[in-house]
């Protein structure tokens, strides 16, 4: 491994994640500078450049931040306990499973949006065991993954459709949600957002020696003294969580949790210990950055990020089919 | 050492191994000889844990394998298998490193006598040259010796082999049978393994045992269990055995496949 460089790679890292920081404050419809914001924090004064910090962005900073760090950490999980590099919650279908859930919550039982987080893991689980189930044939092999994963995202993808047009009335704010937006984050989805995504994150931090084990297949795993069928169930459950909690504040974004699990595995290598950490950072700040670039870029129309990742992450999803030798 | 009770095993209702008994001595190299399809690999995944016999019990140390915990019967059977994976960028280090993690807690890290034991590893393996490189640059026989090297950090008693000389040139074959007797004289190792080359099986093994469609057809020391007959039974092939002095074992001398319509 490359060890030598990892001072200056981390180094390079956190000064972008706090760039990005910077970046999504301060861009906008007013934009703000470095000594504004600055003040902001400093006076209790309520002024605009205080209104549109604390009201609008730190909030949907907080969000983006989480949100890409948990897809991103889900998605690297998912690659290891799927033996699969396609693996991401939007391929394999638990985004969608976890996003049909909720949206019958928000739907159908408006009253229990408190239980929207736990219903979003109950279908995030849901599509995850449906994939398995689908994908397993004396072990799993990745291309029968993607199929599987293919069918599940069209079943629950069907299903949300039949669920919107008969409660057309109430679609507006779904189908902003559907597409991944953080248009309207509030300090109420921060709320929701942080208990349980540092539940998953520091989780993660557990489970870095069975994911390198399971790197080197079922039956290393097994020779090692690993259960290799629970290790499959805690992993999945935790990177089911951390889409799912995701899911549930800004509907579904693709694609973060492919492209940033890989990115960094080329630039810290495969070793989980540095996967799971720079994939997390990683993940926060292209998130922050496909926010800002989504919410400028056709001011004063704001684009969905999810729509951003898809553009971006279509194309790297598609190197990735013609690179990999084992598909 | 180990010892198979009454085994059965089938896999999708196709009977794969039928009431299988044997037993295997402490500190012997025991290897499982026989056709593509007898049998031989399924018997060493049944008694390393990979797969569930349908009935019977296999025993080690007399104990039941399972009553022992994944992590107690991973501290004393490692097992290594055909096919390896690793990512591209693991050192060989790295790789026999995670041969320790039986004997580690799920919090613990690997400590300094960890680091010991494998650095004594890559020693053993003739490895040092190699030890930051990536596996998967090595040549074959590197890479296999590297992976046996993560085996023997698991620090067992028994050491269970399914083909390991498979896709290797001659001379790889032999330094890893070497290796692999060292092993055994060295460190008492108990050795069970599946090769296919009739010859280095009887001359690396004190005892073979003989598979034929699920069921064991002989079972003793090369000198008695090598001879023309079971070569035409078990294999269809006729064959000259002769009595190799140097190395005390038989060798074969294959004359050619046998027809069906001879045999029958």
């Amino acid at each position: 491994m490359q060890k030598k460089a990892y001072p200056l790679k981390y180094s390079i890292l956190i000064i972008g994640f706090f760039l990005s920081v910077f970046v999504a404050l301060s861009f906008g419809s007013v934009n703000l500078s470095i000594n504004e914001i600055v003040n902001c924090f400093k006076s209790n004064t309520y002024d605009i450049a205080n209104a549109i910090i604390f009201d609008i962005r730190l909030p949907r900073l907080i969000v983006a931040l989480f949100v890409g760090a948990n897809l991103a950490a889900s998605g690297a999980l998912l690659q290891t306990v799927m033996q699969n590099p396609l693996a991401d919650p939007g391929i394999t279908g638990v985004s969608s499973g976890a996003s049909f859930l909720a949206i019958i919550i928000i739907l159908l039982f408006p009253n229990y949006i408190g239980i929207l987080p736990i219903a979003a893991f109950l279908g995030g689980s849901l599509a995850c065991l449906l994939v398995y189930l689908l994908a397993w044939k004396n072990g799993l092999k990745p291309l029968r993954i993607v199929l599987a994963g293919v069918a599940v995202n069209a079943i629950f993808g069907g299903a949300t459709g039949i669920l919107s047009i008969l409660n057309s009335d109430k679609i507006q704010g779904v189908l902003l949600w559907t597409n991944g937006s953080m248009a309207n984050a509030s300090w109420q989805d921060v709320k929701i957002l942080i208990p349980y995504s540092l539940i998953g994150l520091t989780l993660c931090f557990f489970l870095i020696r069975p994911s390198n084990v399971l790197q080197l297949g079922e039956d290393v795993a097994s020779n090692l003294g690993y259960k290799v069928n629970h290790l499959r169930i805690l992993l999945s459950a935790v990177a089911v969580l951390l889409a799912a909690i995701s899911v549930s504040v800004v509907g579904i974004i693709g694609f973060v949790g492919l492209l940033v699990p890989h990115i960094c595995r080329i630039i810290f290598g495969s070793d989980y210990k540095h996967v799971l950490p720079t994939s997390m950072l990683t993940g926060s700040t292209l998130l922050l950055l496909g926010d800002t670039f989504a919410r400028t870029i056709a001011s004063p129309i704001e684009l969905p990020v999810g729509t951003i990742m898809a553009i971006l992450g279509g194309p790297f999803f598609l190197y990735l089919l013609r690179k990999e030798k084992k598909i | 050492m180990i010892k198979m009770k009454n085994i059965d095993f089938a896999y999708q209702e196709k009977s794969i191994l039928s009431n299988l008994n044997l037993e295997v001595k402490c500190g012997e190299i025991l290897t499982i000889v026989g056709p593509n399809g007898s049998g031989k690999s399924t018997i060493l995944k049944n008694i390393s844990k990979l797969l569930k016999p349908s009935s019977g019990e296999i025993f080690i140390d007399g104990k039941s394998i399972n009553t022992l915990s994944s992590k107690n019967f991973s501290k004393t059977v490692a097992t290594l298998g055909q096919h390896h994976i690793s990512p591209g960028d693991f050192t060989v280090t790295d790789l026999i490193s995670y041969g320790r993690i039986p004997h580690k807690a799920w919090y613990q890290a690997i400590g300094n006598k960890d680091k010991e034991i494998v650095d004594w590893v890559i020693e053993k393996m003739n490895l040092q040259t190699y030890k930051d490189k990536p596996v998967s640059q090595l040549s074959g026989g590197e890479r296999q010796r590297a992976w046996i090297g993560m085996a023997l950090a698991q620090s067992p008693k028994i050491l269970l082999l399914d083909e390991p000389t498979t896709y290797l040139d001659i001379c790889h074959q032999l330094e890893i049978l070497d290796l692999v007797e060292e092993l055994n004289q060295t460190l008492k190792l108990t050795v069970v393994m599946v090769l296919h080359d009739l010859n280095q099986a009887s001359r690396y093994s004190h005892r073979l045992c003989v598979m034929q469609n699920g069921s064991i057809v002989a079972l003793g020391c090369p000198k008695k269990v090598i001879c023309p007959h079971l070569l035409r039974k078990v294999y269809r092939v006729n064959a000259e055995v002769y009595n190799d002095c140097n190395q005390k074992c038989p060798h074969i001398r294959p004359l050619g496949v046998i027809k069906n319509k001879e045999l029958s």
